[in-house]
């Protein structure tokens, strides 16, 4: 009767450190990814709602422009290995691959195929940054990444 | 990289300023210094050769200013370098494999143009190479150069005309092209 | 005789600045016109002779040492970021980092993980009723299979890497496309950093020689 409460309970911490570690274990090689697209132009108008967070980020980066409009939103958990292909509107793609984590800082390839460019990041967390420069609409495209662990 | 694919026209741009070589490698490389220290105040709004062409531009009147040897030629004045003979016609390392006549002529021809250059004033000589060289349109040389559109097609056109005169003799009525003719050294008999 | 007028539009003609109607119009005036078409003519001649002689210029320049000038004059800390990496930069995830990773975890989680224990020992307590507790034992967290990586990292940037900058870092930049990159820092320490892909102008696209291209 003893060796079975203990047999029983110990099968129950472990499950429980189980379950807790499994946790850890999915978190520990996963971040989340928000990307904005933006068009960035030089119309006149304010920033769009949506970006009302980041518009004095924006402001600062790209003082030239006057207007920012979202165009997409999206959101993604990645593992190491997974991509995220975000669709642009003139018909591009840009890709983020997660490549993993070193001393704190997540490692992060950004491609952009039809432009037959790759860059190499290294991100700490819940720190924002930006690709500008392709021309669309009278006004160029910004993305923007955002980065959690 | 980026130094690579813009070294030769910072370069262009600068000796079309300053008309001296080692200035102009002098200046050309500042500016890429000046750039890469200033680069987080390129905001996109214009072109990055507009931005980089104002950078490389600044640098060289400051390098007028600091050496105060390099004139900025205005119309009718002749500036010569110091360490050019006008009596000897320089031969370029392209001209060597030539016969003679040919590269005297290409020589020839080459020192004209850079005199001709010369004697423009450095808005028109800027123009001119904006334009020809560069291929802006006239909007964008407006915003190169910080200036109107109208601006931008009246000295365009006094820059032309001010070359045709120095380098008509050297032009051919019936339609023969110069340009060959700098390429080649080729001389057409008038 | 030319009009000032002419020479204006000319100009505009040469270099492509006028409509479609208007170049058509012109064009027929050029036709019209011998005095017209020749300085029209020495116009192309003029623009050509200068694209060619500034391009033998240009190719009279060594440019091998240039870069090597402007990072002679940059300080140590001002370097561009240099591309590329020559092979996929992949990072490797080392024990250490495990291991201090799940420090990091544990120092987050502790609390859930006592709960958890202390509920434990409660019911073991309720179930045993006096007899001697059981001595709970916490097996060793099970360290995280390593994940098997391809190559090492390679940092391609001159920025300084010791500090664990707050900032994101450029490592490697791969660009076999006609695009220029940029990498501007943010000035301020809440900034952002801007990665710049910019359009290569048009600038080999005239015929130097004045050729017909076809």
């Amino acid at each position: 009767m003893f060796g079975i409460r203990r047999t029983l309970l110990t099968s129950l911490v472990l499950i429980t450190c189980g379950f807790l570690f499994a946790g850890y274990a999915q978190a520990a090689d996963q971040i989340e990814l928000k990307v904005s697209v933006i068009h960035a132009s030089k119309a006149k108008g304010k920033a769009d709602p949506a970006l009302k967070k980041i518009e004095s980020s924006l402001r600062k980066a790209f003082g030239g422009f006057s207007s920012f409009q979202q165009v997409a939103n999206q959101a993604d958990k990645l593992r190491v290995g997974k991509k995220l292909d975000i669709k642009l509107p003139n018909g591009q793609n840009a890709v983020v691959e997660y490549k993993g984590k070193a001393k704190k800082h997540h490692q992060l390839r950004l491609t952009i195929p039809t432009s037959k460019v790759a860059v190499d990041l290294s991100v700490p967390s819940r720190k924002m940054f930006y690709q500008a420069g392709i021309k669309h609409k009278n006004g160029i495209l910004v993305l923007a990444f955002y980065l959690k662990d | 990289m980026l130094v690579e694919r813009y070294e030769r026209r910072a370069y262009g741009i600068a000796f079309g300023m300053l008309r001296n070589r080692e200035d102009a490698m002098d200046a050309a490389q500042d500016a890429f210094v000046k750039v890469f220290r200033n680069i987080g105040s390129f905001k996109g709004d214009s072109s990055f050769y507009t931005w980089f062409y104002r950078i490389v531009k600044n640098v060289c009147i400051d390098h007028c200013r600091k050496k105060s040897r390099a004139k900025l030629v205005e119309y009718d004045e002749t500036y010569r370098r110091k360490d050019e003979d006008p009596g000897v016609l320089k031969m370029s390392g392209n001209t060597r494999d030539m016969q003679p006549g040919v590269a005297f002529e290409q020589a020839e021809l080459g020192k004209v143009l850079n005199e001709a250059l010369s004697r423009l004033t450095e808005n028109h000589r800027s123009i001119i190479l904006l334009r020809e060289v560069e291929g802006l349109s006239y909007e964008e040389i407006a915003e190169t150069m910080d200036c109107h559109l109208g601006t931008v097609m009246s000295r365009l056109h006094h820059a032309r005309k001010n070359l045709q005169k120095v380098l008509r003799p050297y032009l051919d009525a019936s339609g023969s092209d110069l340009s060959k003719r700098a390429g080649a050294g080729v001389r057409k008999t008038t | 005789m030319i009009s000032e007028r002419d020479e204006e539009l000319l100009n505009r003609f040469i270099d492509g600045e006028l409509s479609v109607d208007e170049a058509a119009e012109f064009e027929a005036r050029l036709s019209a016109s011998e005095d017209l078409a020749a300085v029209r003519d020495e116009f192309v001649q003029m623009g050509s002779a200068l694209r060619e002689h500034v391009a033998t210029e240009l190719d009279e320049v060594d440019f091998s040492g240039f870069f090597d000038g402007v990072i002679a004059r940059l300080g140590p800390d001002e370097a561009p970021v240099i591309e590329p990496a020559p092979t996929a930069a992949v990072v490797e995830t080392t024990e250490e980092g495990v291991i201090s990773s799940m420090k990091a975890w544990w120092s987050n989680n502790w609390t859930p993980v006592l709960v958890g224990a202390a509920a434990a020992a409660a019911i073991a307590f309720w179930m045993g009723q006096g007899t001697s507790p059981t001595p709970v034992t916490t097996p060793d967290v099970a360290r995280a299979p390593a994940e098997s990586t391809a190559t090492k990292s390679i940092v391609a940037s001159d920025q300084p890497r010791e500090a664990q900058p707050a900032n994101v870092v450029v490592d490697a930049i791969r660009n076999e496309g006609n695009k220029a990159i940029l990498v501007s820092q943010p000035v301020e320490d809440d900034g952002a950093m801007v990665i710049w892909l910019l359009d290569e102008e048009e600038e080999d696209e005239q015929p130097v020689d004045g050729e017909d291209p076809i």
